[in-house]
């Protein structure tokens, strides 16, 4: 599914190494955990396999694709395989829950009869059939990362990459969150978590990739969260 | 902002317009001279009686010389009282006490090209005082319209860079306002022309509207001009100004054309420096 190998990557302007020479292989259908300090590198690898950022050296290959190598407008066709869900939900303010899933579909013109089998369905899965028609204001914490999610799965990508998804939320709701990515997993889609929540790691018994400063320090199955 | 776009865009198309109306006006004047392929041979005042047969021979022996008509000066203020000043004849009440017109020859020449040539060889003729030759006047108002022309070209080339520089700057206002729109669509895979496509609508849609403007207010001032002109110079509308039938496809296929133009690129210029796609 995701194979990085010897990247590196420097940010010109502050000259940080964010990653150096990382190498690691995640199979289809795995559940993997990504933790790490602050500035440890975990976003840069995100934004390496969304092709936001190209390594300054070695390969990042998905599903066998050379990400470096995408011209630019295959970039979002590419983009299209792999669902992203941020601490912050990104949702549209002025728009429904049921407009903000849509949403996605109608980007990569998907048929207005498609999307309302589809959506319907992303909303039961997450479980906010009820919420449809609310605005991401009137809804939790929780229940907006749900609904961010929802949205990262309507393309059905093979895919999913959640990006500190608990980050701004209770330990009860993360708990909720969490169950729903695993609920993810277990339907078939790669799912990478990057985190801080420590005891949502222990106590889940995933493979954890532990980075710092840049470096891949430590690659557990059924790992849990300690600090070198 | 967007107010601001459609008023830079019609204030530099309403300044072209003025250039290129002036300019559309000069060349009718110099092909409406040209076609008339004359030249005026002014007579010194002493000429007279058998003088005149003379140098009306001479002047017809010149080669391309098809005709020669002879116009006294008392014809001259006559003929001027009925076309620009019919109705205002007093004007020239000095003139025919004074002689400061002059008996003249006009001589109908067979092309334009030998009319420098005539014009030359009559100023020879003894009891010739001055010859004006069309195209001189041809020369002097193609002389006015290229200074028209480059004047024009650089005020209208800098209003059109500032139009360019304000549309992208309203784009890049819209960008921001929207940029959390256009990071979803990012990362759902939004196809580049599909992020682009509204920007750049809206960067030329705010070029048509700024031409449309440009175009309502141009023909309004030409029109009222036109009014103008037809009250202090009665008689000499048509000679003097083109209609606005004759001049409006033109202009309103240039305002549009340059119009969108400057949406296009200025909508252009702001994604391709803030849209990371």
């Amino acid at each position: 599914m995701i194979e990085i190998r010897n990247v590196t990557k420097v940010y010109p302007q502050t000259e940080v190494h964010a990653l150096q020479n990382l190498s690691v292989k995640i199979e289809k259908g795995e559940f993997v955990f990504l933790i790490g300090a602050t500035g440890a590198g975990k976003s840069t690898l995100m934004k390496l396999l969304l092709r936001e950022e190209v390594a300054d050296d070695g390969q990042v290959l998905i599903n066998g694709q050379d990400v470096k190598k995408l011209r630019g407008r295959n970039i979002p066709k590419f983009r299209r395989g792999i669902g992203v869900v941020f601490q912050d939900f990104r949702l549209l303010p002025d728009r429904t829950v049921y407009e903000n899933i849509a949403f996605a579909m109608q980007v990569v013109g998907a048929s207005p009869r498609k999307i309302r089998h589809i959506v319907p369905q992303v909303l039961s899965l997450v479980g906010l059939e009820d919420k449809a028609d609310a605005k991401p204001g009137q809804l939790s914490g929780g229940e907006q990362q749900r609904v961010s999610m929802a949205r990262a799965l309507v393309n059905n990508p093979p895919l999913l990459i959640a990006d500190e998804p608990t980050g701004n939320l209770d330990p009860e709701t993360s708990d909720e969150i969490m169950e729903l990515l695993e609920r993810i997993n277990r339907l078939g889609t790669t799912v990478l978590v990057a985190t801080h929540a420590r005891e949502l790691v222990n106590r889940m018994q995933k493979r954890v990739l532990t980075l710092e400063k840049g470096r891949l320090i430590r690659d557990a199955e059924q790992g849990g969260y300690q600090l070198v | 902002m967007s107010a601001a776009s459609i008023g830079i865009v019609a204030a530099s198309l309403i300044l072209l317009g003025i250039f290129q109306l002036a300019l559309m006006n000069l060349n009718a004047w110099i092909s409406q001279v040209e076609q008339q392929c004359e030249v005026n041979v002014y007579l010194k005042n002493d000429v007279s009686g058998t003088n005149l047969n003379r140098i009306q021979s001479e002047l017809a022996g010149i080669p391309d010389v098809s005709a020669v008509t002879f116009f006294s000066k008392e014809e001259r203020v006559k003929r001027t009282k009925e076309t620009t000043y019919a109705g205002q004849e007093y004007m020239l009440e000095d003139l025919e006490k004074d002689n400061i017109v002059r008996d003249s020859y006009i001589l109908t020449v067979t092309q334009i090209a030998s009319t420098s040539q005539v014009a030359s060889l009559a100023a020879r003729v003894p009891g010739v005082d001055e010859v004006v030759n069309r195209q001189d006047l041809v020369d002097k108002i193609q002389a006015v319209s290229n200074v028209v022309r480059q004047v024009g070209l650089w005020l209208m080339l800098l209003l059109v860079l500032i139009a360019m520089f304000i549309i992208a700057n309203t784009i890049r206002i819209g960008l921001i306002s929207r940029s959390g729109e256009v990071d979803i669509m990012r990362f759902v895979g939004a196809s580049n022309s599909y992020i682009r496509g509204p920007f750049m609508i809206e960067g030329i849609f705010l070029g048509i509207l700024g031409a449309m403007l440009a175009c309502g207010l141009t023909f309004a001032g030409y029109f009222l001009l036109l009014r103008s002109a037809t009250t202090v110079f009665p008689g000499m509308e048509q000679p003097l100004l083109l209609s606005l039938e004759q001049i409006w496809p033109t202009l309103a296929t240039t305002f549009l054309g340059i119009g969108i133009g400057i949406g296009f690129i200025g909508s252009g210029i702001s994604i391709r420096k803030h849209l990371k796609v």
